[in-house]
């Protein structure tokens, strides 16, 4: 069957090998920017560049998983909120470090089962109800610092953020380990196995004998976690607790993740796909700002960048489906 | 009472009442009793002119989302930008001032804004086929970007005709966005009930795809429920300009989450096709009181937040028991014995 | 001329790219007629009601009604000109009124603002509904009504105004006997009102009870038009398949073994009471029952996906607790669900992928899944239950019907289920694939499991099952050996 507009042809490449051409997206926009900014391509900036790569693959690993699984989780933002509030609080009030690290984690998974049982268990629509349980967290880290910037001295996280491991800066060995072991356990592992089934069609593994709701619940809470990490992660890089870090991120990380290869039903996709698609999206946002390219214009590409991956992908099914007719 | 007769725990039985699908208003009235005791109870200052004053017209801006909310959700779609338009527009009636444009081309020019607002927004959901709740997402991040580019810092030409609009009084004693409220609602509630239009937000709302085949026209529907809800938030932008007598980015942020959970709570199904206006009445006027009665209580203002985001959730597991209750019933009445 | 004909479609002919949908195909209709349509799947009944409903234009070919060419460019076309589809498929607003469905997307107005005036459409659906001597009130929400009851009023809603020709397609897929007594009776007054009516249907029987003429359609082309009354139904059977199938049904002489599978007094109020019954080894017991009767729910209730108030259940003579399905496979029971593209397996994912599903456990000792083991699986079984498919990788989407029940089937069997519970294991599949689907439960009972069969085709089941039980009414109100029995036996015990 052919198609007569080149368009369509090009939509339909798209839709068969993606992550392939993601990665050729990636190395043009890279090289593009590059060629484009000398202060994007200096050592200094693509070390920094690549240290806030991490903060954002870490999350948006626990997304993906999310994601893949067949839901959402809109409530990120509000849980490196409410982490880095929460860490910067307890060590000014002078609690043991690690302590306090460990409760900030806390944040992370009690959402996450919060949200698991909304979502999972109770059957909400989980958009909006992890919205809501945004609001809750962004409030909360709100109340607790009272909208105000916590500084927070101290090595051990200070280690989190600007240490390095073999000469490698923290952060990026955290999102090596992130990714690597989520990779190995989504496609070779059983329990991915049943992530990805429970994405494509949760009822029909669940007849299977496919435990979905736990893996679902189960995913919720890794995000959430994931997300407390990347929070203590950015703390320990900005050296403050703020009621601001994070929020609004969500949209972002999601986007990626969909960019990645992941759709919005689930059943598909994965981890590498997200980190190229985060590549991506961070390329564009780090080599405007060395560009100079006023930062509201910024958030207004965010949004455009949304709207347009989500029409790729939209017609790309609808396209493929109409040639398997 | 359940089945063997014995009476059910207190909470059991609250919840029943909650859920109850043909009656949730009163439920909801009772509660509303309830918190204006506490609250009352709390800071006898509740009562006074002056704060159902400040209720009444925070009521109307939220108010005025909602019933523009309330026709989105019962079509089975969700506008999450309406936060967004209404800092976009916001921020561009200080500029028009500036410019010093005339009050009614100020106002007409706002409206086509949101309008077309809205219309954008039916147009990434019709023809392009994205979630709605996705394609709001985008357009929320999109228009918020543009607002912030738009502010300026300096202060709006205040003009006379224009702040009367929004804080002035009618018979010297009510809020004239009251009267606003009113006749909207008065309006809205006349075409979901009585126009083809509305009837076929519900068609649509309860089965696009059957409505499709009755050849309802679908698409124009949402169109149409896209682009008042644009409309509306336009409005509602000029109503908090007018009052605020500046124009702000920060203007509506979080009214979407408080407009859906107001809507949800008032017995609009997040799935579609079911509702009307009485109970979102209800609702919102729980919500307004909860908010004044929080600042009366002088609770620092981001547990508003908090609680915003609680009640939301609440409201949807609300929904969810009512809507598995009706499928339940469907159900069953699909065996007989 | 005065054509006693009110529909005449003559040479209709319809291409899709690379299939011949419907070739040089004739259809005549006479007035108060009612006219059967009978054929394969894939056959082209579909899409000829397509082509008269206006959804497709016909290639090749014209339409004639009430003797004058017609143009059917879109269904409201069709709709205009009097011709009504009622698909399988039910449309409905559940949240909104009878009369609301009935009137859907042509409101009553009245006065200059076009305001709806909601007691005339009530009142005038009220008419309709009486007329067709159904007993159901207009201002009724469409959701608490049954099945039937729905079904009902959407033929009301197609025929409230000036129908010429109705056409049913499987109208009685959802209905209980005497629902389709009352459809019937339905049929036959339009009929002598002078509405034509166009009957589809895979049930033979019913079509032999209503049908004036039936009309057989084999690959796109109109084989035959027969009168009812002149043919039987080895003959359309015969005509519908191309070749005489007398060895439809395996002839099976298995040795049947102990009891291996028993429930006890199974309840739960409004779905089934006090149900119980023994499944022994190679055994293929038959549930059969009208639609409604309660046998879907007592199977969902063994497999977990149903709470039930009272019961116990006992595999090899132990009493186990099954609350979710990964319960009941981990005691080697296995599901085949009735909808099969929405329970059954996931369309997205690759057939070695939907084989596996239920067995992800044995892919392998401990966490990693060994990949060559995993593709030796999914080959056993391709090969085995002789699964067409270009591949292993292939999505099954793309499969047809009856390779999809295959892929099912074959994911219960990778899960060593020694009970495998089919909910209406052939239904939308084609003759020729039922055989095959025949020939494999056959050899799971060599192999010494057992079957649980849920169908309401009444051929089916009295050919295969070694016993069958009969539900009406949430009870079980027979149970027939093999060969000892008539279908008015059945038929009666289901409607106890």
């Amino acid at each position: 069957m052919t198609d007569p507009r080149p368009g369509k042809r090009g939509v339909r490449l798209l839709a068969a090998n993606n992550t392939l051409m993601l990665l050729a997206v990636a190395i043009i926009l890279f090289a593009t920017f590059s060629l484009m900014s000398q202060s994007f391509f200096s050592r200094y900036n693509l070390r920094t560049f690549l240290i806030n790569l991490s903060f954002f693959v870490i999350v948006a690993t626990g997304e993906t998983l999310v994601l893949i699984s067949g839901n959402l989780d809109f409530s990120i933002g509000g849980v490196i909120a409410l982490t880095s509030v929460l860490v910067a609080r307890l060590n000014e009030l002078g609690v043991n470090i690690y302590l306090a690290m460990l409760l900030s984690l806390l944040v992370g998974a009690l959402t996450g089962v919060l949200n698991g049982w909304l979502v999972v268990k109770m059957k909400l629509n989980s958009i909006i109800v992890t919205l809501g349980t945004s609001a809750v967290t962004a409030g909360l880290a709100l109340v607790i610092s009272n909208a105000l910037t916590i500084a927070i001295f101290e090595d051990t996280l200070g280690f989190l953020g600007r240490g390095t491991i073999a000469r490698i800066p923290v952060p990026i060995v955290l999102m090596a380990v992130a990714v690597t072991f989520a990779s190995i356990v989504l496609h070779r592992s059983k329990s991915g196995f049943k992530i990805y089934a429970s994405g494509a069609n949760s009822r029909a593994a669940y007849i299977s004998g496919i435990n979905t709701d736990s893996i679902q619940l189960v995913l919720y809470v890794i995000c959430g976690f994931a997300a407390s990490l990347g929070g203590l992660v950015l703390t320990a890089l900005s050296a403050v607790g703020m009621p601001r870090h994070g929020v609004g991120q969500e949209i972002a990380i999601i986007t990626a993740v969909i960019l990645g290869g992941v759709p919005l039903g689930g059943g598909k996709g994965s981890v590498v796909g997200t980190l190229i698609g985060m590549f991506i999206m961070q390329v564009i946002y780090n080599g405007l700002t060395q560009l100079n390219v006023i930062p509201y214009y910024i958030q207004i590409i965010q949004g455009l960048l949304l709207i347009l991956i989500v029409t790729v992908y939209v017609r790309s099914e609808r396209i493929s489906r109409g040639v398997k007719q | 009472m359940s089945a063997n007769g014995r009476r059910q725990p207190f909470l059991r039985r609250l919840v029943n009442l909650a859920t109850n699908s043909r009656t949730p208003a009163p439920a909801l009235v009772v509660f509303l009793v309830m918190i204006c005791a506490v609250f009352g109870g709390f800071n006898p200052l509740f009562f006074s002119w002056q704060n159902i004053n400040s209720i009444i017209n925070n009521l109307t801006f939220i108010g005025v989302l909602c019933l523009g909310m309330t026709i989105i959700i019962v079509t089975g779609e969700i506008d999450l930008s309406i936060g967004s338009n209404i800092a976009l527009c916001s921020v561009l009636v200080t500029k028009m001032f500036d410019f010093g444009f005339p009050v009614v081309a100020v106002i007409l020019a706002v409206l086509s804004i949101g309008l077309a607002i809205g219309v954008l927004n039916g147009l990434l959901v019709n023809a392009v086929g994205i979630n709605s709740i996705i394609a709001t997402i985008g357009t929320m991040t999109t228009l918020k970007g543009l607002a912030l580019l738009f502010t300026q810092t300096k202060p709006m030409t205040v003009n006379p005709f224009y702040s009367f609009l929004g804080r002035g009084y009618v018979f010297q004693v009510l809020p004239i966005t009251a009267v606003y409220f009113v006749v909207l609602l008065v309006a809205f509630s006349y075409v979901l009930k009585y126009t083809v239009l509305g009837r076929n937000l519900y068609y649509v709302g309860a089965n696009k795809v059957a409505a499709r085949l009755a050849g309802i026209n679908v698409n124009r529907t949402k169109y149409i429920a896209f682009a008042i809800s644009g409309l509306v938030a336009a409005f509602a932008a000029l109503i908090i300009t007018s009052q605020l007598s500046h124009g702000r980015p920060e203007m509506g942020e979080g009214a979407e989450l408080e407009v859906i959970t107001i809507v949800v709570l008032g017995g609009i199904s997040i799935f579609g096709g079911i509702g009307n206006y009485f109970g979102v009445v209800v609702a919102l006027i729980i919500m307004t009181v909860i908010g004044n009665g929080m600042v009366l209580m002088d609770l620092p203002i981001f547990w508003r937040y908090v609680a915003r985001g609680v009640i939301l959730i609440i409201a949807l597991l609300i929904d969810a028991v009512k809507t598995k209750r009706r499928q339940v019933t469907i159900k069953l009445k699909s065996v007989r014995t | 001329m005065a054509d006693a004909a009110i529909l005449r479609m003559t040479g209709i002919s319809k291409y899709f790219p690379g299939v011949t949908a419907l070739d040089d195909v004739d259809l005549g209709l006479m007035r108060g007629e009612v006219l059967g349509l009978v054929g394969q799947n894939g056959a082209g009944k579909s899409t000829l009601i397509k082509v008269l409903d206006g959804v497709y234009q016909c290639d090749k070919g014209q339409i004639l009604l009430d003797g004058e060419k017609v143009e059917l460019k879109h269904p409201s076309d069709a709709y205009r000109m009097g011709i009504r589809v009622i698909h399988q498929e039910l449309s409905t607003f559940e949240s909104l009124t009878v009369a609301e469905n009935i009137f859907a997307g042509e409101l009553v107005t009245t006065g200059a603002l076009g305001r709806v005036a909601w007691k005339r459409m009530a009142d005038e659906s009220n008419q309709v509904l009486r007329e067709l001597g159904i007993d159901i009130d207009a201002r009724t929400v469409m959701g608490e009504l049954n099945l039937s009851q729905k079904q009902l009023v959407e033929i009301a809603k197609a025929i409230r105004k000036k129908a010429k020709i109705l056409i049913m397609d499987e109208p009685t897929s959802a209905l209980g006997e005497k629902d389709i007594n009352t459809l019937f009776g339905i049929v036959r007054k339009l009929a002598s009102a002078g509405i034509s009516v166009i009957y589809i249907s895979h049930h033979l029987d019913e079509v032999f009870r209503i049908t004036d003429r039936v009309m057989v359609l084999r690959d796109g082309k109109n084989v035959s038009t027969l009168t009812t009354g002149d043919t039987s139904r080895e003959e359309l059977i015969t005509l519908m398949v191309g070749r005489a199938i007398s060895e439809m049904y395996p002839k099976r002489r298995i040795e049947i073994g102990e009891p291996i599978f028993e429930l006890r007094d199974f309840s739960l109020r409004g779905a089934f009471r006090e149900v119980g019954f023994t499944l022994r080894g190679a055994e293929i017991l038959g549930i059969f029952g009208l639609l409604g009767c309660g046998k879907d729910e007592i199977i969902e209730s063994i497999f977990g996906l149903l709470e039930r108030d009272a019961g116990t259940l006992w595999v090899s003579g132990k009493s186990v607790s099954i609350k979710a399905p990964f319960e009941a496979t981990q005691n080697n029971l296995g599901l085949v669900p009735v909808d099969r593209k929405k329970d059954g397996f996931a369309l997205s994912m690759k057939v070695k992928e939907n084989i596996v599903m239920a067995n992800v456990g044995g892919l392998g000792k401990g966490w990693m899944i060994d990949r060559r083991l995993y593709e030796d699986k999914a080959k056993k079984w391709v090969a085995a239950l002789n699964i067409k498919t270009p591949s292993l990788n292939t999505i099954t989407e793309s499969l047809s019907g009856g390779n999809q029940q295959k892929v099912v089937l074959a994911k219960c069997l990778e899960s060593g289920a020694k009970v495998v519970i089919m909910n209406e294991p052939t239904r939308g599949i084609d003759v020729g694939a039922k055989v095959e689907i025949y020939r494999i439960m056959e050899s799971i009972c060599e192999d010494g499991g057992s079957i649980i069969m849920l169908s309401s085709d009444l051929p089916e089941i009295m050919s295969l099952a070694d016993r069958v039980l009969v539900v009406s009414k949430g009870r079980i109100t027979a149970e027939l050996a093999y060969g000892e029995y008539t279908q008015e036996m059945l038929l009666h015990a289901a409607n106890q």
